[in-house]
């Protein structure tokens, strides 16, 4: 047993012998003159990296932030980016790119805002984006200065989409597909639902949350199950799930609208009427700009009116006055007449 | 809640059911034959993806479903030879080659995804296996539509675990795979090469996930994306304990399961005031309360989970 | 388990460690062909997975907070590994630790206590972790219901419970995740996100000796695990050992999860366990439940976990690809103790 004990002590030791030799040898490199030194100045921006919640192949969520990453890169930045990144992991995830000397970093997703604080104090030279809230227990003056906390407002589209899906039901029953419980799905859902019930109280909305967002075979039994039901338009906000709701669609001449890029390739028959999409390459590309111009910090809720979120151009089985008439609530949003505030508390 | 007892609203729930259980038949049948042979299938939810995939690949350059299936078993099998030498031949642990070897995988079939695919593939879906209609049978009032109307997969799996009921039942080999699983050694030092034999179910087994694997791709859905299988890997472990090692239970298990997933779905389409987190638990749940009632009797097969050493006294 | 014990001590032997070294050096080869495949450079990627993360305090602190979960969730299985249970439900258990801490953590009572709040914590994070394994014990000797599947099980149910706690009860603003906690564990050094957690880790490995080779409890235990060939075998209560083994392991896990709240994300929000559940598996029977193997591994299982991280930010190799690489140099090393037992035999039978 003594003999264990001892072992175990000096594991510990060389453990923490390790350590201390290390820090030597990190205070001679900064010393020296480490190119991953952080820059002083905080209002330039040359080496930009994402942290993606999910896969880059989803054709949704994450792809739209890598395909803007990719835009970025084309405009000759150094771009790096992590898929798959769990909330236990994200601090490390962030560390890393700090560290390794990138001046611009996103968490793509409000989960990662708790991490990306706790970097952010760290790196004070460093300029970091959240896709989303901030913690809302933090006071507003103790967040860190040099990050920038974007909800956009993809209720908005939502809101429309539930208005397109209002005016476009015969049978009056639509449907939403939701993959799981975070603010955007849960506004997305409030939204919808709002909408619908904006033009036609009587309009039936069935809500379903998968609790998945990789699981295409349940997003198509999900969509059978409300086309079973009576739900003749459907509105998909769940990423690959989303994408098996949508093939059920196609095979069976189901409308539904699309989340985040225009699907309505993936739907046969012109049966997509549109898509919400949110444009997250001219979101993050605009942040660029905006920590060139100094002062970088704080948060925006940029929505239909900025550009950040917009509606694809519509279906040709949608009829005219149906388009005109949702261009006309779109119109209304834009100049603020009507006002989508997200709604994160119900279920 | 009234339309709950309606005819129509019966038949697409169970319809459902049958079809979200395909996959799951195929893996946990296959996962019968090897825990008999007295080894866990930790692996198949890895062998299961890269079924998936390669099913999906072969059928959409080949345009034939039935070479895609084809493919997606090989590859299962291809595959399973992986945990297969690590745990039979290297006498490692079965569930850290297992666990290791799923990581291996969900990786892995991420990467030829990409190299195949690229990563701005639109995911193009391909046809699926068409419903064929039983003549006769499918006329049988609530029966016929369920159970009847279904793909040729679907006919598939259920011939496939009848198959194996008579094989593991009633065949020599089915008695040569209980005494592999109950006593290796009486079995090696009757002769048979107990190394050789767990290798082959671990292919064998490893082929029937292959095939789940493509039915999740050619069910239904029609293209692949990634972590596809979304654990149904370790539901079928559940099956196959459920089920007691018994072919033909497990596809009743399994049909349970699907169709307790297809009764979440529909619960919340008709708008419960219940939380959705409690019905994304459901199928769990039930599994739980299941082998709580019918567990009492239950006996695995003696040897399931121990490497075979035989030099070991 | 005597086998695997044997096993380990054979490795002591300078040979041994050379087949492992050797059987490393494979599954770099086999690995590098991945690297150079994903358009990178190999030296570089294992530069950043392996020596990087020990050559600076601060990525030292990164490879603890991988560390500390992996070896104590570890020493959590052990427990029942000892006696042949598998707990597969760590995943669950650290969501009850978690949650554990997090309501002592965001309650009045908890901010007031200051750092003793994490004592509470810690003790009510090892209660719910051990009462939530002890329901798979309770099915295994009642029911009879493999405790296999049952913790697997568990490990949903706990995530879409944890997942309601979050959206309903612990809500804090939009989000849904809980509210800060009060007081996070200490830091050892600044400028390294290293925290006294780890010690408390170390410390619950030294536990694990003293119970499995010092007390009655654990001898009995291994007595039942099969480790020792024992004529008293029918005096040991099977389901007082199989109950206890259940709830120490699921504590410990608990504790796990205790830590990743109170020393990594300050909240509880779904995904704090992070498959360290698993992962705490592989390092139980990679370590062959002998305790110094069980640090060892775990220490090795965080490094490549840790650096997989940094290599994947430093080379852009795909995430993927580090999850292969992982997987690919633990099954290598599994062959290379397997090759080293194997010769051990030959050598005997000479």
């Amino acid at each position: 047993m003594k003999k264990l004990f001892a072992l175990l002590l000096s594991v510990m030791m060389v453990l923490s012998l390790a350590a201390c030799s290390s820090n030597k040898t990190e205070d001679n490199n900064s010393t020296a003159g480490d190119n991953s030194a952080p820059v002083a100045d905080r209002n330039t921006v040359s080496k930009i990296a994402v942290i993606l919640p999910g896969s880059i192949t989803d054709q949704s969520w994450n792809q739209s932030a890598y395909e803007g990453l990719m835009t970025i890169e084309s405009q000759g930045y150094e771009v790096a980016y992590t898929e798959n990144v769990d909330v236990a992991t994200a601090e490390a995830v962030a560390r890393s790119y700090a560290e390794e000397g990138f001046d611009f970093i996103i968490g793509h997703g409000a989960q990662y805002g708790q991490a990306i604080c706790n970097v952010a104090e760290d790196f004070d030279t460093v300029n970091f984006f959240i896709t989303g809230n901030a913690p809302e227990d933090i006071a507003e003056e103790d967040l860190p200065k040099n990050i920038m906390f974007a909800d956009y407002r993809e209720c908005e589209g939502a809101y429309v989409s539930g208005v397109i899906a209002a005016l476009m039901t015969q049978t009056g029953v639509v449907g939403y597909i939701g993959g799981g419980n975070n603010t955007t799905q849960q506004s997305d859902k409030n939204a919808f639902v709002e909408g619908v019930k904006s033009i036609n109280a009587n309009v039936e909305v069935k809500t379903v949350i998968t609790g998945t967002f990789d699981d295409s075979n349940l997003g198509y039994e999900t969509a059978k199950a409300m086309h079973e039901a009576g739900a003749d338009v459907i509105l998909q906000t769940c990423d690959h799930t989303g994408l098996g709701a949508l093939q059920y669609c196609s095979e069976n001449g189901v409308w539904c609208i699309g989340y985040t890029s225009d699907q309505s390739a993936l739907v046969e028959g012109g049966k997509m009427l549109t898509s919400m999409l949110i444009d997250i390459p001219f979101m993050i590309s605009s942040q660029t700009d905006l920590i060139k111009a100094g002062n970088y910090g704080g948060q925006s809720f940029p929505g239909l009116h900025d550009g950040v979120v917009s509606i694809a151009a519509f279906s040709s089985e949608m009829p005219e006055e149906v388009a005109t008439q949702v261009n006309d609530i779109i119109a209304k949003i834009v100049a603020g007449e009507i006002v989508v505030t997200p709604n994160y508390s119900e279920n | 809640m009234k339309d709950f007892f309606t005819m129509t609203f019966l038949v697409a729930l169970f319809g459902a059911g049958v079809r979200m259980a395909v996959p799951l038949i195929y893996a946990s049948v296959g996962d019968c034959f090897l825990e008999k042979a007295g080894a866990i299938g930790i692996s198949i939810e890895g062998e299961m993806l890269f079924g998936s995939l390669f099913s999906y690949i072969v059928a959409l350059k080949t345009g034939s479903l039935w070479l895609g299936v084809l493919a997606g078993g090989l590859a299962g099998m291809f595959v399973s030879l992986i945990p297969a030498i690590w745990s039979v031949l290297l006498k490692q642990d079965q569930s850290i080659t297992g666990i290791m070897f799923n990581i291996f995988a969900a990786g892995f079939t991420n990467f030829l995804n990409r190299i195949v695919f690229g990563t701005n593939n639109a995911n193009i879906a391909i046809a699926t296996f068409p419903i064929v209609k039983i003549p006769l049978l499918s006329k049988i009032p609530f029966i016929g539509p369920v159970f009847f109307e279904q793909s040729l997969l679907t006919y598939g799996a259920v011939i496939f675990a009848l198959i194996m009921f008579f094989v593991m039942k009633k065949t020599k080999l089915g008695l040569l795979l209980t005494s592999v699983g109950e006593d290796p050694k009486v079995a090696q030092s009757c002769g048979v090469n107990v190394y050789r034999f767990r290798i082959l179910s671990y292919m064998f087994c490893g082929f029937a996930a292959g095939i789940g694997g493509a039915s999740l791709v050619l069910g239904s859905v029609g293209a692949f994306s990634e972590g596809v299988t979304s654990g149904r890997g370790f539901i079928c472990l559940a099956i196959v304990i459920l089920a007691r090692w018994n072919p033909l239970v497990a596809v009743l298990a399994s049909f349970t399961f699907g169709s307790i997933e297809a009764l979440q779905i529909r619960l919340q389409v008709m708008g419960s005031s219940l939380p959705f987190q409690f019905f994304v638990a459901l199928p769990y749940l039930i599994t739980i309360v299941v082998l709580a009632i019918g567990g009492r009797n239950l006996r695995a097969p003696k040897e399931l989970g121990l490497p075979f050493d035989k030099e070991s006294r | 388990m005597r086998k695997l014990l044997n096993q380990f001590q054979s490795l002591e032997s300078l040979k041994k460690i050379i087949i492992i070294v050797c059987s490393v050096i494979m599954a770099m080869l086999v690995g590098s062909l991945l690297v150079i495949a994903s358009g990178a450079n190999p030296m570089d990627a294992y530069y950043y997975m392996i020596l990087r993360p020990m050559s600076s305090v601060s990525s030292l602190g990164e490879v603890s907070m991988y560390f500390t979960p992996l070896l104590l969730v570890g020493v959590g299985v052990s427990f029942t590994l000892q006696c042949k249970l598998t707990n597969l439900g760590g995943e669950g258990q650290i969501l009850f630790g978690a949650l554990g801490m997090t309501l002592v953590g965001v309650s009045p009572l908890g901010k007031s206590l200051g750092i003793f709040s994490l004592v509470l914590g810690a003790l009510l994070g090892m209660l719910m972790g051990g009462l939530y394994a002890s329901i798979a014990s309770i099915f295994k000797t009642m029911f009879n219901a493999s405790e296999l599947v049952v913790t697997l099980m568990l490990n949903y149910i706990a995530t879409q419970l944890i997942s309601y706690i979050i959206f309903y009860h612990l809500r804090a603003g939009a989000e849904p995740q809980s509210a800060k906690i009060g007081t996070m564990i200490p830091k050892i050094f600044t400028g390294s996100r290293i925290n006294y957690g780890v010690i408390i880790a170390l410390i619950m490995v030294v536990i694990y000796a003293i119970v499995i080779y010092k007390t009655k409890f654990g001898y009995n235990l291994r007595v039942l695990g099969g480790s020792i060939k024992a004529s008293r075998y029918s005096g040991i209560s099977e389901k007082k050992y199989y109950f206890i083994a259940m709830l120490i392991s699921g504590a410990i896990c608990g504790l796990a999860g205790m830590m990743q709240v109170a020393g990594n994300t300050g909240r509880l929000m779904s995904g704090v366990a992070a498959d360290f559940g698993f992962g705490g598996i592989v390092v139980a029977l990679l370590g062959n439940l002998n305790p110094i193997g069980i640090v060892i591994a775990a220490f090795f299982m965080a490094l490549i976990s840790s650096g997989a991280v940094t290599m994947q930010v430093k080379t852009g190799i795909p995430t993927s690809f580090a999850s292969v690489l992982e997987a690919l140099i633990v099954l290598f090393i599994l062959l290379g103790m397997a090759i080293s037992v194997y010769l051990d035999k030959r050598k005997k039978v000479k």
